[in-house]
């Protein structure tokens, strides 16, 4: 209704977001090509897609890609396995939580980059050393979520559990873990970009192979095109596992009022 | 004075459209206390979006002194019926109420002074540093009107404005909206569905029909003034009105049965 | 009652002091030094000799990326927010710039900006600048619908309609962007002195550990936790001040809403 009169909003939804796309490839086309801007930093669009289209015939590309989606999958998982119980187990006990809180909020403001020394101490420059980096990194969002999901139970629901003699275990199975999925949800979603960003600095800055170490190596080798075609595959793999979080939640989560927006 | 002639609305365009006013004729005499009643979604806020100038009607038109209106006039001001909404949380009460006077441009000491006669006049000096949260939502809606008052508008428009206070809230609001009315001497065009209401306010009582809407009937309400909750209410004059307004919204042919809530 | 639970919390960290003492001595590996040398090792570096050499800067270029990318996002996030034609336009632009890890920018920053100052505020700006852009434009659209009618019908021009209506409408959802953004900006100022740099935190933990000082290592890691949370702690505080009417509504509200809930809490 806001706009029901003029012509933009009878396109069809993806019309206009392409054409912000095809804007930006335009303009950084022909300032390149009119060397408005140095060439030396900023190839034009379709010289870093010709280099990415060289590089992704290659299988060094593929297992590069590879070895940045095994690390990511790696520190999610490890995390979700450590973060997801123990954070369920703290909110669901008050005793538990009262315990630890303080150690929490302690380690919780350490930036999560300051361990890089420490990993390449206990882990060396290799795979683990990045994996440690995207656990540990990945573990708090998905610890909080857990928790505060777990706390988050509307009290009416679990009365009610009670007031039908629900067991514990069924309490814990058809009240508590519904009740706190989508906030597990989210923490999945934040805790697989942390993952992804931390691989990917680990890869930079220790060395570990992956896209972020390909960025580094082609930058200092001169290759500029390159650098840009993976700090695109970067991206890229960031937007794909952001959507496929999205899809996935979706169905797993259509009951809750959050997803109906 | 305020003047709709052949208004009309349509929302959408081609299968989808929507008529929500069909026909609009109605004008508004300087001074007067004009009430506009009917069914729920009969179009009343669509009318007076469009004469606040929110939005412009299909065909027709809306003018005030003669002048069509095209965006928000600068004599009118609007009370919305939300009053939780339409009030800015992060202002306090004088802050909201002084926002408009802002933007005419006036002076500190204007402002200063304006603020503090309105929001004296709906009797809420002592909030005038609290926040709008911080109130009831009667105490809100004085707050909305207040700085409707501090516009100093020619033209009061206000829509439903008392429709989600209780009972007791409403009947002190009634007759504060009465005494301010007389005190400041602007035009008021008020649209309700509860008929009561309109007979005790208003000079005339024009009937929506159900939408897409037109005026259905017109009541000229000659109950003496100054009015009064009790004797007003008793007198036999006002339940003859009150019986002429109720017959003519039931009699109107396009709603069988009548959706007046009351 | 309150004094006793600061004091149980006092008690709770000393177990957690004395269990990491324990570990180091039963471990005895140089990995972990005992908490005396962290200790000794923090004090001797940051009480004060590196806080001028080392925290400042590094605070100073945090600062300079944060301020910068709080402008642009909140800038470009009311324009984009309040006009849905260049929303859908921007849309997956933004969308696939905001996905790429921020590190990974590094070496394009290195690259055209060189390794001095103007790099790591550039690498902490664009990493900072995409939660508070989003949460901007989501502040501008769901702000309700209402507060912009009242602002038509009582003729406020837009510049004051900006100042007085939108921003303050939409000012909750930016302290969260603000807010994601302050620890993003704490671990690029990491990173960028990581990699390029001669002094700051970041450049002090990781040479640490390449010389095989380990307690210094420790003693910085320890320092830049200090840092996050008095960041953290200055944000909070601010914000408590600047929206104090949200939590006050909020609170108001949630008493109307849930009548029980007061009396039985």
């Amino acid at each position: 209704m806001i706009a029901a009169d003029r012509p933009l909003a009878r396109l069809p939804g993806w019309v206009l977001g392409t054409a912000g796309v095809a804007v930006v490839l335009v303009v950084f086309e022909l300032a390149a090509r009119l060397k408005l801007l140095p060439a030396r930093w900023f190839p034009p669009p379709s010289e870093i897609l010709r280099a990415l289209a060289d590089e992704a015939v290659t299988a060094e590309f593929w297992k590069t890609v590879w070895a940045t989606l095994r690390g990511w999958a790696m520190g999610l998982g490890i995390a979700a396995l450590v973060a997801i119980p123990v954070g369920m187990l703290i909110g669901a006990i008050p005793f538990l939580y009262r315990q630890v809180r303080v150690v929490i909020e302690f380690l919780r403001p350490i930036p999560s980059v300051a361990l890089i020394p420490v990993a390449v101490l206990l882990f060396g420059t290799g795979f683990g050393g990045k994996v440690f980096l995207a656990s540990f990194a990945a573990t708090w969002p998905l610890l909080f979520q857990s928790m505060y999901g777990v706390q988050d139970v509307d009290p009416v629901a679990r009365d009610t559990a009670r007031a039908y003699r629900l067991g514990r275990v069924r309490q814990a199975l058809f009240v508590t873990l519904p009740s706190a999925a989508p906030y597990i949800a989210t923490g999945l979603r934040v805790s697989s970009a942390v993952a992804l960003i931390l691989v990917v600095t680990g890869e930079l800055v220790i060395g570990s192979a992956g896209v972020g170490n390909a960025i580094a190596v082609a930058r200092s080798g001169g290759d500029v095109a390159v650098a840009y075609g993976y700090i695109a595959v970067a991206g890229l793999l960031g937007l794909a596992l952001n959507t496929l979080f999205k899809i996935v939640e979706r169905p797993v989560l259509h009951w809750h009022p959050g997803q109906r927006r | 004075m305020l003047e709709m002639s052949h208004l009309r609305v349509v929302y959408g365009s081609g299968s989808d459209a929507v008529e929500a006013i069909g026909d609009l004729t109605l004008s508004v005499a300087e001074g007067e206390f004009v009430c506009v009643v009917g069914p729920s979604g009969c179009g009343k806020s669509t009318m007076l979006r469009c004469l606040a100038g929110l939005m412009s009607p299909t065909s027709g038109e809306a003018s005030l002194d003669g002048e069509r209106i095209a965006g928000p006039p600068e004599r009118m001001a609007l009370v919305f019926q939300q009053y939780g909404r339409s009030l800015f949380p992060w202002m306090t009460v004088r802050a909201n109420v002084e926002i408009p006077l802002r933007a005419k441009g006036l002076s500190a000491a204007d402002r200063t002074s304006l603020v503090e006669e309105t929001v004296g006049a709906v009797g809420l000096a002592d909030s005038l540093d609290r926040y709008p949260w911080q109130l009831s939502g009667g105490m809100q809606q004085r707050v909305a009107i207040a700085r409707a008052l501090a516009y100093q508008p020619e033209v009061l428009m206000m829509d439903e404005p008392f429709a989600s206070v209780d009972a007791q809230t409403r009947a002190d609001l009634e007759d504060l909206l009465l005494r301010i009315w007389a005190e400041f001497r602007v035009t008021v065009l008020f649209v309700t569905h509860d008929v009561d209401e309109s007979v005790y306010l208003g000079d005339r009582v024009a009937v929506l029909s159900k939408s897409p809407s037109r005026v259905s009937q017109e009541v000229v309400v000659d109950l003496p003034r100054p009015r009064d909750q009790l004797t007003t209410k008793a007198d036999p004059l006002f339940s003859d009105l009150r019986t002429r307004v109720l017959r003519s919204i039931r009699q109107e042919p396009r709603s069988p049965a009548p959706l007046i809530e009351r | 009652m309150k004094w006793r639970g600061v004091l149980a919390d006092v008690a709770r960290f000393g177990v957690f002091l004395l269990l990491w003492q324990l570990a180091a001595m039963a471990l005895d590996s140089a990995f972990l030094p005992p908490l005396g040398e962290v200790f000794r090792a923090f004090a001797d570096s940051f009480i004060f000799e590196r806080i001028w050499s080392d925290v400042v800067p590094s605070i100073g270029r945090m600062a300079a990326g944060y301020a910068l990318a709080a402008a642009v996002g909140v800038g470009a996030g009311l324009m984009i927010g309040s006009n849905w034609v260049v929303r859908r336009t921007t849309g997956p632009v933004t969308e696939f710039l905001r996905a790429i890890p921020p590190p990974a920018l590094l070496p394009f920053a290195m690259l055209v900006f060189g390794f001095g100052l103007s790099m790591k505020v550039f690498v902490i700006a664009i990493g900072c600048v995409w939660p508070i852009l989003l949460n901007t434009v989501d502040g501008v659209r769901g702000a309700d619908p209402m507060f912009n009618e009242v602002a038509r019908v009582y003729r406020l021009d837009s510049r004051s309609r900006l100042r007085r209506v939108v921003i303050p409408a939409a000012a909750p959802q930016i302290a969260v962007g603000l807010r994601a953004s302050l620890s993003i900006a704490l671990i690029l100022m990491v990173i960028s002195e990581m990699v390029a740099s001669t002094n700051g935190l970041g450049y002090f933990v990781l040479q640490a550990q390449r010389t095989f000082r380990l307690d210094d290592m420790w003693a910085g890691i320890l320092m830049l936790g200090i840092v996050g949370f008095a960041l953290n702690a200055v944000f909070v505080a601010g914000e408590r001040r600047v929206l104090a009417w949200h939590r006050g509504m909020r609170a108001a509200s949630d008493a109307s809403a849930e009548p029980m809930e007061a009396v039985s809490a």
